[in-house]
């Protein structure tokens, strides 16, 4: 019971008599939506960074309006969607990295069978068996 | 989209909410406190399995960091009791299982990816090995193409040099025979032009002796091309007669000797008239004063095998017949010693 009171009762107080501004949640959105805004992952993931830009807009305009536990989420959800879309980039251009390396990958052994069919014809030609010496010899 | 909706249609809802609660909350924090069993959500119920689905097609490992995320915001919720900040952490959680499940695409794809890098570089590394193989093979090749050139070429040259060898001594061979029969036929010829000289000296001695002798009996000998000969003419034969008068006959001593010494075999007379006469008796006459001559010479020893006689006639003078000197030389017997 004891446990309880300490542990719950300045949450309650906190969550629900005076939140103050999100300013860290709001700079934490912020700073990893500038970081997302690029063009590698406008390409691959742009509904993710547009949640995130409509997120920290509404987050701002909440804040604005001081109505500070909303703008909080808003923040929060906007940080979420900037770190989705990031992932989801990286994600998508280790895929392309991989097709194309495994078309890399096909081309050179294509290569090496190629080279290696090349060399082939050649390996009778070896000199330990000189046939036409021989022959060149007896008709003499 | 759907979440962009909700966020623009939530607000007012959520403020209008969290005033109501935010009211009540102070009158019933303790009682909320004391009975603080979560209440039984279709939401939290839903995620919580989607979350179970996702980290068994997923390894946690994979994403560790969005893993751990995921589960504290799970376990915030689980002990949360505010409306609002439940809907939020609903949120929160879903976003983070996106996270996590392209967290986890990632590391699979980095995965595969340093897979690939280290086949990309074996194959490199196999590209290179054949590369210098197929050189070292073209090398061999070549060496190898060179070694039959040179080898036919020298094989050739010893050929030619072998052939060449060969002719020379072949030509060698046949320049000594050829020198040898030379030699030899000069030797040969050699002895016989010393035999000839020989010959010659002995019968140039006699035949100066011999053409003395004759000189004195009226007899001349002459060289010719056909042998030498001996005319018995003026003195011989009277016009019409064929036989010679007995003591002429021993006058042909001298002819005989001439005859045994001479190296010639063959010993022809011929007979000729001059052109008084019809010709057929002129020729039955020659042949006469030819036998006439022989029987003298066989009389006085010769051998008669040796010696053939024939009658010319009219045929064959040495001289006019319109003179009777000339007649009388026409009148003869010439003794050929042919060659």
């Amino acid at each position: 019971m004891k446990v309880f009171v300490v542990f719950f009762l300045p949450l309650l107080f906190l969550g629900c008599a005076s939140t103050p501004p999100p300013s860290a949640e709001l700079e934490s959105a912020r700073s990893a939506l500038s970081s997302a805004q690029n063009e590698q992952i406008t390409r691959h993931a742009p509904v993710e960074l547009r949640l995130a830009r409509d997120a920290l807009a509404a987050a701002n305009e909440l804040a604005n309006n001081r109505k500070f536990e909303q703008a909080k989420a808003q923040a929060e959800r906007s940080q979420a969607y900037s770190e989705l879309a990031q992932v989801k980039s990286e994600a998508a251009i280790a895929r392309a990295t991989v097709a194309e390396r495994t078309a890399e990958v096909e081309a050179r052994k294509r290569a090496i069978d190629a080279a290696s069919n090349v060399a082939l014809p050649a390996l009778p030609m070896r000199p330990s068996e000189p046939p036409s010496n021989e022959a060149s010899e007896e008709t003499r | 989209m759907t979440f962009v909706r909700t966020i623009h249609a939530r607000p007012p809802v959520i403020a209008k909410r969290l005033a109501r609660i935010s009211g009540a909350i102070f009158t019933s924090a303790i009682l909320l406190t004391a009975c603080a069993t979560p209440t039984r959500d279709l939401g939290l119920q839903r995620l919580s399995e989607q979350w179970e689905r996702e980290q068994r097609d997923a390894d946690r490992a994979l994403a560790p960091a969005a893993a751990l995320q995921v589960d504290s915001l799970l376990a915030r919720w689980r002990i949360s009791t505010a409306k609002a900040e439940r809907a939020q952490l609903e949120y929160l959680v879903g976003q983070r299982i996106a996270i996590f499940r392209a967290s986890a695409e990632l590391s699979r794809q980095i995965a595969v990816l340093q897979a690939l890098d280290s086949e990309v570089a074996q194959l490199k590394q196999r590209q290179s090995e054949i590369a210098l193989e197929n050189a070292h093979l073209e090398a061999e090749k070549l060496r190898l193409r060179n070694l039959a050139e040179q080898e036919a070429t020298e094989r050739a040259q010893a050929e030619v040099e072998s052939l060449l060898a060969d002719r020379d001594a072949q030509i060698l061979a046949r320049d000594l025979a050829v020198r040898e029969a030379e030699l030899a036929r000069e030797l040969a010829e050699a002895q016989t032009r010393k035999a000839e000289l020989a010959e010659r000296e002995a019968a140039l001695r006699g035949e100066q002796v011999d053409a003395l002798k004759l000189e004195l009996k009226g007899l001349r000998a002459q060289s010719t091309p056909r042998g030498q000969v001996i005319v018995l003419s003026e003195k011989f034969f009277a016009p019409g007669q064929a036989t010679l008068a007995p003591s002429i006959a021993k006058d042909l001593q001298p002819l005989l000797d001439i005859i045994n010494r001479s190296a010639s075999t063959r010993v022809s007379i011929e007979g000729h008239t001059d052109s008084k006469g019809s010709t057929a008796g002129n020729e039955k006459l020659s042949l006469q004063r030819a036998n006439s001559v022989k029987a003298a010479l066989v009389e006085l020893g010769a051998y008669a095998a040796r010696i053939s006689t024939s009658g010319k006639g009219e045929s064959a003078p040495i001289a006019s017949n319109e003179t009777a000197l000339g007649r009388a030389q026409n009148r003869r017997v010439e003794v050929w010693l042919e060659r």
